[in-house]
């Protein structure tokens, strides 16, 4: 079967059930590509990293 | 609408992720489909929205507001009392199945129109080693962004699974090299989230 989900791409959709959460995308749809475009790493640097600046903790 | 999976937050306990399992793809991780008490979370929205002293972080691969709880012990209460930490790490205990230290961080995250996060994996040596990322809005639709993106590997067309920021859930995961992560651009509204960093200990690191 032509798999048209992206959770399909790295899971086994028969153990792993959709949940509520997960938002369906078109492997090849416009959408999907959007979102990639948004977020691939356009620099160069390393994608090991934290969003943070902050690291206080309670100790 | 509240599906079978939901648990019931511990009413004098506002932060819960117990009754969920583990998914081990891309990365060990669970999402929690309601992970905060409802009042908290109203609280919470009001603070973040008028008066939470919100910082601009800008980096090559983020933009964003932030601030630290440990700094607002008035308001954060709560969120930073240790025994719900201590509860919170417990539970994070159990569902990844190893100790943690007894710091956690706790910080807030705002995004705005425009901001978005590259993909990255928080993978520092020495540093955290889980994180529980709580989401709260108003109801945030598809096309407002803000979507959460787990990837199979470093290359940002290799999606595993987008997750809608739902207010009230949570995403929590192990932090190691390959766990991949994103949040797309914001287009409307707000996206708030919540947090905590656990540590593991030390002894349980090899391996």
């Amino acid at each position: 079967m032509q798999s048209d989900r992206i959770d399909e791409r790295g899971r086994d959709s028969q153990s792993e059930p959709v949940t509520p959460d997960e938002l369906t995308v078109a492997v090849d749809s416009v959408a999907l590509r959007r979102l990639i475009e948004e977020v691939e790493n356009k620099g160069d640097t390393t994608l090991a990293g934290y969003n943070r600046s902050y690291h206080r903790h309670n100790r | 609408m509240m599906s079978a999976s939901v648990v019931d937050v511990e009413p004098n306990w506002p932060i819960s992720i117990r009754g969920v399992s583990l998914k081990l793809a891309p990365f060990r991780h669970m999402v929690v489909p309601t992970c905060i008490a409802d009042a908290e979370a109203t609280r919470l929205l009001d603070w973040f929205e008028n008066d939470a002293p919100w910082r601009l972080v800008e980096t090559d691969f983020y933009a964003q507001y932030e601030f630290c709880l440990w700094d607002t012990p008035d308001k954060a209460n709560v969120l930073t009392n240790s025994n719900m930490l201590c509860g919170l790490r417990g539970e994070m205990a159990r569902a990844f199945g190893c100790e943690f230290e007894e710091r956690v961080n706790v910080v807030a995250h705002k995004l705005t129109p425009g901001q978005r996060i590259e993909i990255h994996n928080d993978h520092l040596l020495g540093e955290e080693t889980h994180r529980l990322i709580l989401q709260l809005n108003r109801e945030l639709r598809d096309e407002d962004g803000g979507l959460f993106m787990l990837f199979n590997s470093d290359n940002a067309s290799d999606v595993n699974v987008v997750l809608r920021p739902v207010h009230r859930s949570a995403l929590a995961f192990e932090i190691s090299a390959d766990s991949f992560h994103a949040v797309s651009r914001m287009h409307n509204s707000v996206r708030y989230t919540l947090i905590f960093s656990f540590y593991r200990k030390q002894d349980q690191l090899a391996g």
